[in-house]
């Protein structure tokens, strides 16, 4: 048995490793015997004779990284902790030095491991447990500690290159790679091993291909984890002294902070809670702030408990639990209170009492009734709640008395033209848009001229429209960001389209379309563009399949169109294309049913142009008459309502609906869609009628009914 | 792969003590293995959750704060300014250090903590179910923490594992070097090494690293220990040692190698983790290895010296037990 032979051999090394220790050993001294009367080719033959078997060679370097591997940690050790320490003490400098300390102290390890037991062995433990030995190939003896230390240090250098041209022992005629050439040394087998000739043309072939691969992809490799590393360098720095500066808390509240007097300014947090009504900071932000505040002092903690129950609106159960703490701290008519009471509704139940609601009271106490001026933060929740419930007279007086700081300027700027748009001030929210973009940051005017070229295109790809998105879209071009998000996306290519008209190209779209969806949507819209119906409308339908099988999913790429940009884009996409009614009224059925929101109502008005245009003015009407309920004032559709009710048989809807166009303060006058070709004369035809006395009693008539249809849907304007 | 096989597994007959010392720790694993399980898995889901873990942190640099002279090293003191200017990652960091620092856990219960109430209520309830559950936690019962530290446990903990593979590496070891041993030195000088060197590893570690609040477990100082004395007392003498490069012949089998061999495959890891470890953070517990090592050399010199006889468990002959 094995294991007797080796136990019982004791005191003795096994055969292989005897052989390896160099001169002493009888091969090796036949071998100079055989060397020292002939000529130094002789002497070069004679190693070359007993040349190692590479894979000898590779079992011996994984051995000898076994017996390595405890030298290597003990070498390691104290820098090791030492990058522990600075890791802890978030000290990155002082973590960068204690790891190129350890790389160093194990590369000096390394070369001291190889050139000692070389120049004292001739052979590394694991080359003796396989038998193997290095020679000079000079005189076939052990090598000189000088040729040893060269040796290792090329070794060395050879490991930190991932060990590659190690793979040489395949390819080299002599199988010796770089270390054994710099240092003058060969690896030559012991007796009972077997020998190695040199390689085959096919092997030295096939190592030098997959030497030739491996480089290529090592340096690939290589090259782009240099990159990675040397960036996460400079951005963990970066971050480090971002967070450093900033106290790792939002600096937007900082900065807003500090545009107040000293004496006046508001708390911290009261400027980040303004700032996350506006949608300003991250809600992971806001998190941060209240989570410190409540934690650190001690004195402001009813607004902190009461910004914890906003930032944990999305787990009901502790925000009711800080609102309670928010509200039992001071009295309950406290703005913190107030504010927790809107940030959990199940505690406001809770309550009962019969004080006036939570909006009611946040309205009051920001418009500054009884007492003293309400804070910033108070403000810019009933501006945010305001808006929410579509109560944009309100809205708009409560911003224009927000007090004018850089840090919410344009984020008001924004709201405040969206307010303006909303109750049908065109001009007005132009001009805001307008003045806004000028001064704005480079985020805050993308962002705004989005609001604007969005709200633009809800009216048709007027001159005004292609403006304001030809700002937007052209700031996005020379920005060249990725993007990812699908609702940006189409709003970007939907914007593209109308600022460059014919001229559109969707090479920038595909561009910067950064998901796979977003690339398939871009192409979709591409082949509609160029007129290819049928093509279009298969790569539409496979879009909308998509996500409608990934819904359940929660792959990657059902990512992009979680939202409901691309689906309802897509959708009206197709209703614009629609080639009959049938097909039109499936799009209908199901955009009737789907959830609201600004896509939903950009399908909604497709819908009605692409009815009006196949001839189906009923359904046009229900549409838009739909339409109307969650958009009052858009001048668009009001005229779309026109020319259907018109059509439809309906006059008096079509003068009632005329007649709240005319009172709007700048009706557009561009005509984009064909479908309102005749919108002009219809409107004529109208106010004829309503001169003579028939027509002003059903004028009449309809007031004072109060009610009808289009009685309800324009009493949004009555203001 | 190497590491010494002396002469492997031998089997009870030649190995008494080894055997018996191996059959205590397979008991004492199985038999708490069910409550381990269930205990280990509460424990886990109490853990993971972060706002419990954050909380913890946030209160863990407070007590650190206000007391400073109960936690000195560097450390502590630098992870709670980071947590104090709000650094999210360092507070669930010193929330997890703070479940196995003694202090904390000794006086968190009872502690008036000032901060977010609704956070510091439910941590106060996840806390006081966590400690519920190691109240019953064969690890906490069975090893050495700062809560527990009676003498028996002492000698407890070094018959407790957490784990399969713990036990498992553990015991393959034992066997390998206890039975060798046993028939080298005796069956007494076997059990004596395992448990003095299990107590001079709970003795290092209580020194060099100090007790925490999470237990010291297993026989991996008593191993290391038995190893350590292998080595000591044979020295220079060739021993065999099991290789595996690849498996075919050729590469794999048996070589001979000096004995200090195992102290360079065993005593240099545990002395470089021990060097690169930083008290209050790093884990595992290399101290105790150390420690067990250096009992084990100590009787190896003692034995060398003459001061402790050894005395071959012979299997013709069986225990002496009566003769003087």
């Amino acid at each position: 048995m094995v294991l007797d032979d080796v136990y019982r051999s004791g005191e003795e090394p096994t055969g292989g490793a005897r052989a390896g220790s160099g001169v002493s050993s009888p091969a090796a001294g036949a071998a100079l015997g055989a060397g020292a009367g002939s000529a130094a080719g002789a002497d070069a033959a004679a190693w070359a004779q007993r040349m190692a078997l590479p894979i000898d060679r590779l079992a011996a370097a994984i051995a000898d990284a076994v017996f390595f591997a405890p030298v290597a940690t003990l070498c390691m050790a104290p820098l090791r902790r030492a990058a522990l320490v600075a890791q802890l003490t978030a000290n990155h400098s002082g973590w960068t030095l204690a790891a190129a300390g350890a790389f160093a102290a194990v590369a000096f390890a390394l070369i001291a491991y190889h050139a000692l037991f070389i120049a004292w062995l001739g052979a590394t433990p694991g080359k003796r447990l396989f038998g193997l030995s290095v020679v000079s190939v000079w005189d076939d003896r052990k090598p000189k500690p000088g040729a040893a230390l060269v040796r290792a240090c090329a070794f060395a250098a050879e490991v930190a290159l991932l060990g590659i041209p190690w793979l040489a022992i395949f390819a080299n005629d002599r199988r010796r790679p770089l270390h054994d050439r710099i240092g003058d040394c060969a690896v030559v087998g012991g007796p009972g091993r077997g020998r190695a000739a040199a390689p085959s043309h096919f092997e030295a072939g096939v190592a030098a291909g997959i030497f030739a691969a491996v480089l290529a992809t090592a340096a690939v490799v290589a090259a782009s984890a240099w990159d990675d590393f040397a960036r996460d360098l400079k951005e963990a720095d970066a971050e480090a002294r971002e967070l450093e500066e900033r106290g790792l808390l939002c600096q937007a509240a900082a900065d807003l902070r500090a545009e107040w007097p000293e004496g006046e300014r508001p708390s911290r947090l009261e400027a980040a809670l303004a700032l996350a009504a506006f949608a300003g900071i991250e809600p992971d932000c806001l998190g941060r702030e209240a989570d410190h505040e409540a934690w650190q002092n001690y004195d402001s903690r009813s607004l902190a408990y009461a910004a914890q129950a906003v930032a944990h609106r999305d787990e009901p159960a502790v925000a009711e639990k800080y609102a309670a703490k928010a509200c039992a701290r001071e009295n309950s008519a406290s703005d913190a209170c107030l504010l927790a009471r809107l940030a959990s509704s199940a505690f406001d139940e809770k309550r009962g009492d019969m004080s006036p609601s939570a909006d009611d009271a946040l309205l009051s106490r920001a418009s500054g009734a009884g007492g003293p001026a309400a804070p910033l933060y108070v403000r810019a929740f009933a501006i945010r709640r305001r808006l929410e419930s579509r109560d944009y007279a309100s809205a708009l007086a409560l911003l224009d008395d927000l007090p004018p700081r850089q840090g919410l300027a344009s984020l008001a700027a924004g709201e405040r033209a969206k307010a303006l748009w909303a109750l049908g001030r065109v001009p007005e929210a132009r001009a805001t848009w307008a003045a806004s973009i000028s001064s704005a940051s480079a985020s805050g005017r993308q962002e705004l001229a989005g609001a604007s070229c969005a709200s633009e295109l809800e009216l048709g790809c007027s001159s005004e429209a292609r403006r304001a998105c030809g700002a937007f879209v052209g700031d996005i071009k020379v920005r060249h960001e990725p993007i990812a998000d699908a609702e940006s996306l189409v709003a970007f290519v939907r914007g593209d389209e109308c600022a460059t008209g014919l001229a559109w190209s969707p090479k920038p779209a595909r561009a910067l379309a950064a998901t796979r969806d977003g690339r398939a949507y871009v192409d979709a819209v591409t082949r509609a563009r160029l007129g290819d119906a049928s093509g279009a409308r298969k790569a539409l339908r496979q879009l909308l399949n998509r996500s409608a099988s990934a819904a359940g999913g929660d792959s990657d790429e059902a990512l992009g169109l979680e939202s409901a940009a691309i689906y309802f884009d897509a959708q009206a996409r197709l209703a614009q294309m629609a080639p009959s009614i049938a097909e039109a009224d499936e799009i209908w059925r199901d955009w009737e049913k789907a959830e609201r929101g600004d896509a939903w109502s950009h399908l909604g008005r497709a819908l009605v142009q692409r009815f009006l245009e196949l001839g189906a003015p009923r359904k046009a009407l229900s549409a838009g008459l739909l339409l109307r309920g969650s958009d009052p004032l858009n001048s668009a559709l009001a005229q779309a309502i026109v020319v259907a009710a018109y059509r439809a048989g309906d006059p008096k809807l079509a003068a009632d609906t005329l007649r709240s166009l005319d009172e709007l303060a700048a009706p557009s006058t561009e005509r984009s869609p064909a479908s309102l070709a005749d919108f002009d004369r219809i409107a004529q035809d109208l106010r004829a009628r309503a001169r003579g006395p028939g027509g002003l009693a059903v004028g009449k008539a309809a007031k004072a009914a109060g009610g009808g249809r289009a009685a309800e849907s324009t009493t949004g304007d009555e203001r | 792969m190497i590491f010494p096989f002396l002469r492997g597994f031998l089997g009870p007959r030649h190995a008494p003590a080894t055997w018996a010392l191996l059959a205590i720790n397979l008991f004492v694993f199985i038999g708490e293995l069910p409550s381990y399980e269930r205990a280990q898995a509460r424990l886990e889901a109490l853990l993971e959750d972060p706002a419990f873990m954050g909380a913890q942190g946030q209160l863990f640099a407070q007590m650190i704060e206000r007391e400073p002279q109960l936690f000195p090293g560097e450390s502590l003191g630098a992870m709670q300014a980071r947590v104090k200017k709000g650094d999210v990652e360092a507070r669930s960091l010193l929330g997890a250090l703070a479940m196995r620092n003694p202090q904390f856990v000794a006086h968190a219960e009872a502690y008036d903590f000032g901060g977010d109430e609704v956070a510091i209520a439910s941590w106060r309830e996840a806390f006081r179910q966590v400690r519920a559950i190691q109240a019953e936690h064969p690890s906490y019962r069975w090893g050495l923490s700062h809560l527990n530290a009676s003498p028996q446990n002492w000698v407890s903990y070094q018959f407790a594992h957490s784990g399969f593979m713990h036990l498992a590496t553990n015991m393959a070891f034992l066997l390998i070097f206890a039975s060798f041993l046993e028939a080298r030195i005796g069956s007494a000088l076997v059990v004596l090494g395992y448990l003095l060197s299990g107590l001079a590893g709970a003795f290092a570690f209580t020194r060099l690293t100090g007790l925490t609040a999470s237990p010291l477990v297993g026989a991996s100082a008593s191993v290391s220990g038995l190893g350590a004395l292998t080595g000591f007392y044979l020295w220079k003498e060739k021993v065999p040692f099991f290789y595996l490069i690849f498996p075919q012949p050729g590469y794999m089998g048996f070589t001979a190698l000096p004995a200090w061999a195992i102290l360079a495959l065993f005593a240099l890891p545990d002395l470089g983790g021990y060097l690169a470890s930083v008290p209050d953070v790093s884990s595992v517990a290399y101290s105790a290895h150390l420690g067990g090592a250096a009992c084990g050399g100590a009787m190896a010199l003692a034995l060398r010296a003459g001061l402790l006889a050894s005395d071959p468990y012979d299997p013709e002959q069986g225990w002496q037990w009566f003769e003087g």
